[in-house]
């Protein structure tokens, strides 16, 4: 669908770290600007778990982690 | 880093009717490279979510250089049954998702299938019967080629449930703006074959056919098995290689397109 890309679409699990972060910071960005709807809310709880699956991380990108983490938990599914 | 590009992907997709290369196909990929040993394993259909005022040329160009992650996907399936070659190598298209036949790991597609970019406003627009006809035949011929299952012919949908719809849309394998019914699409591609080659008096020589809307068959173009160059791999091996020629009609076809030709050439 290259009418309607999501960040994600870019995403593979193989990817470096650098490389899945980042498109986890667009994915956020991207529902940010989103209304809430059944469909953000899979693309929430799934980027939720790749979170998760990251992992323990290097210092260096902790920061990054947990404002992504704390981003998602932020956006409820009803918008408040 | 994946080190396999389908290098024989333009040959492999002229089975299914008209090709367009576009410069440096062989070895574009997305940042991840080529494949690993053994893969791609999946082929993943999607339609592209646009008009027809940006098929093919301004899809094709977003694609493979407008779109911040592209390439996105490895061929394009214009309305008109065209296939543009993008990318030998790994593409960005699936993204995240889990495999429906658990053969590949979750979120993990991109680097391990080839993806078609079919055009389509993916709201009920209908398809055309030469683009379902062609996109039947692409796949057909991809699986042969690349040893893939049919079981490993998935819809985006079906890789991401939920975050996807395509490919959708009024079809043979669809009412309205409706997902299509993707086992009888498998079937129909199971069913359909690669195009085979009229066999040449000559053995230097091969004549192509094409399937018009209208059904009738036309020969499209005639080619010269190049003196040297890459040897076809898979069950292709021993077909002559395609190499078009300015002059020919299959370049007349690919300007004017299939029925204009017909109406020339046939009356």
């Amino acid at each position: 669908m290259i009418g309607d890309v999501d960040p994600e679409d870019a995403y593979d699990a193989d990817d470096g770290l650098e490389d899945r972060i980042l498109v986890l910071e667009r994915t956020v960005a991207d529902m940010l600007g989103s209304e809430p709807d059944p469909r953000r809310e899979i693309r929430r709880a799934q980027a939720l778990e790749r979170v998760d699956r990251l992992g323990e991380v290097p210092p260096e990108y902790q920061s990054r982690v947990d404002a992504v983490r704390q981003a998602l938990e932020d956006m409820w599914p009803d918008g408040q | 880093m994946g080190s396999r590009y389908l290098t024989d992907l333009a040959d492999v997709c002229r089975y299914a009717g008209a090709v367009v290369e576009i410069d440096g196909w062989q070895y574009r990929a997305r940042g991840s490279g080529g494949y690993d040993s053994g893969y791609p394993n999946h082929l993943i259909v999607h339609h592209t979510a646009s008009g027809p005022s940006s098929d093919p040329w301004g899809d094709v160009n977003y694609c493979t250089y407008g779109h911040p992650d592209a390439p996105v996907g490895n061929l394009y399936l214009s309305r008109d049954g065209t296939v543009y070659v993008i990318a030998g190598g790994a593409a960005n298209t699936n993204g995240t998702g889990k495999d429906p036949c658990g053969l590949v790991p979750d979120d993990g597609m991109n680097s391990r299938s080839i993806a078609i970019e079919a055009a389509n406003g993916g709201t009920g627009e209908p398809w055309p019967e030469v683009q379902q006809a062609a996109y039947r035949r692409l796949c057909a011929a991809l699986l042969a080629a690349y040893n893939i299952g049919i079981g490993q012919l998935h819809a985006h949908f079906e890789w991401a449930p939920g975050r996807k719809i395509d490919p959708a849309g009024q079809s043979k394998y669809a009412n309205g703006s409706a997902m299509w019914d993707m086992d009888r699409f498998r079937s129909d591609v199971a069913n359909a074959g690669a195009p085979i080659p009229i066999p040449p008096d000559d053995e230097e020589e091969i004549m192509y056919l094409a399937t018009l809307s209208n059904g009738d068959v036309v020969l499209v173009g005639s080619t010269v098995r190049p003196a040297s160059g890459e040897e076809l791999t898979g069950p292709y091996a021993n077909l002559p290689r395609f190499t078009p020629d300015p002059s020919s009609y299959w370049h007349d076809w690919l300007r004017h397109g299939a029925d204009e030709y017909a109406r020339r050439v046939m009356g």
